[in-house]
């Protein structure tokens, strides 16, 4: 009766399919890995006004006095 | 009442900018062949316009009149052949009893290879008055410089400058400058060395604040500057 059982226990561990793979959110939602800006549109964040003409009204060659 | 018409010169360089600038004393460029309207704000003592003329300065060329609303337009040439003024003529079945309306008067011409100089149209108008006289005003004075009281008004004018795109230009300007706002009214910012003008006030303000820039104001012949338009 014992040699039974172990005999059971053997094919039922062995009818078990294997367990599933771990899963991997960033492949299975679709989702890129890599890190990304947060805005869209990062030029509009409001900046403190710098008190100087910008670059795009500079003429070529000419750099401001520091 | 001298202060009969309000006549305005415009250059309209795109046809689609036609009506955006219309009315307004826009630069325009030289040496090309552009549109140049009159506008003729109202007529004299209350009575509505019939007859204007003007004269078609040294330089302008290959004239050609618009017929518009207000009336016909013709083309006076000299012997040579050359435009010297041009008429429009409103019939009298077309005047109106009241002075209420404002004119376009267009022509199509050649403008000289001139810029950052002003060109002068003296013109003549006048208005047939109800006691059958015809009052007359005289827009004719070129000097640029305010008129007296009961002599002839400032002759509408063009500013002339050099044909541009948007982006930067190096020009060597062929001859001064004394008030910058006059030419440079469609610029960003005006550059000579280390000093700039800007028509944009908040540009302006930001030259008195740019370490090392200094404001420009005027400008000498011959002198190559950085215009940003």
């Amino acid at each position: 009766m014992r040699w039974f059982l172990l005999l059971a226990c053997a094919l039922a561990l062995g009818a078990c399919p294997p367990p599933p793979p771990p899963a991997d959110a960033g492949v299975d939602a679709g989702t890129p890995n890599t890190l990304e800006h947060c805005l869209d549109a990062p030029d509009t964040i409001v900046r403190q006004p710098s008190g100087e003409l910008p670059c795009d009204l500079l003429p070529p060659g000419f750099k401001v006095e520091r | 009442m001298r202060r009969a018409l309000l006549v305005g010169l415009c250059l309209l360089v795109p046809a689609l900018a036609l009506a955006h600038i219309s009315g307004n004393a826009s630069p325009l460029a030289a040496n090309s062949t552009q549109e140049i309207t009159l506008n003729v704000g109202h007529g004299c003592e209350g009575a509505d316009t019939s007859f204007v003329r003007t004269v078609i300065p040294a330089g302008v060329t290959n004239v050609r009149a618009m017929t518009s609303d207000f009336g016909r337009a013709t083309v006076e040439k000299d012997m040579t052949g050359n435009a010297i003024a041009v008429n429009w003529v409103r019939a009298d079945a077309d005047l109106i009893p009241e002075d209420t309306n404002f004119y376009k008067l267009v022509i199509r011409a050649r403008l000289p290879n001139a810029p950052f100089t002003t060109v002068f149209f003296p013109t003549e108008q006048r208005c047939k008055l109800e006691d059958g006289g015809v009052a007359i005003s005289l827009w004719t004075d070129t000097t640029g410089m305010p008129v007296d009281a009961g002599a002839p008004e400032a002759a509408p004018s063009i500013v002339l400058v050099p044909a541009h795109k948007n982006g930067w230009h190096q020009i060597t300007v062929p001859v001064a400058v004394s008030n910058m706002a006059v030419y440079f009214s469609d610029a960003q910012i005006v550059w000579r060395g280390n000093q700039a003008y800007s028509p944009v006030a908040s540009v302006n303000a930001l030259i008195s604040t740019t370490p090392g820039v200094t404001g420009l104001t005027a400008l000498a012949a011959n002198d190559q500057i950085w215009v940003k338009y």
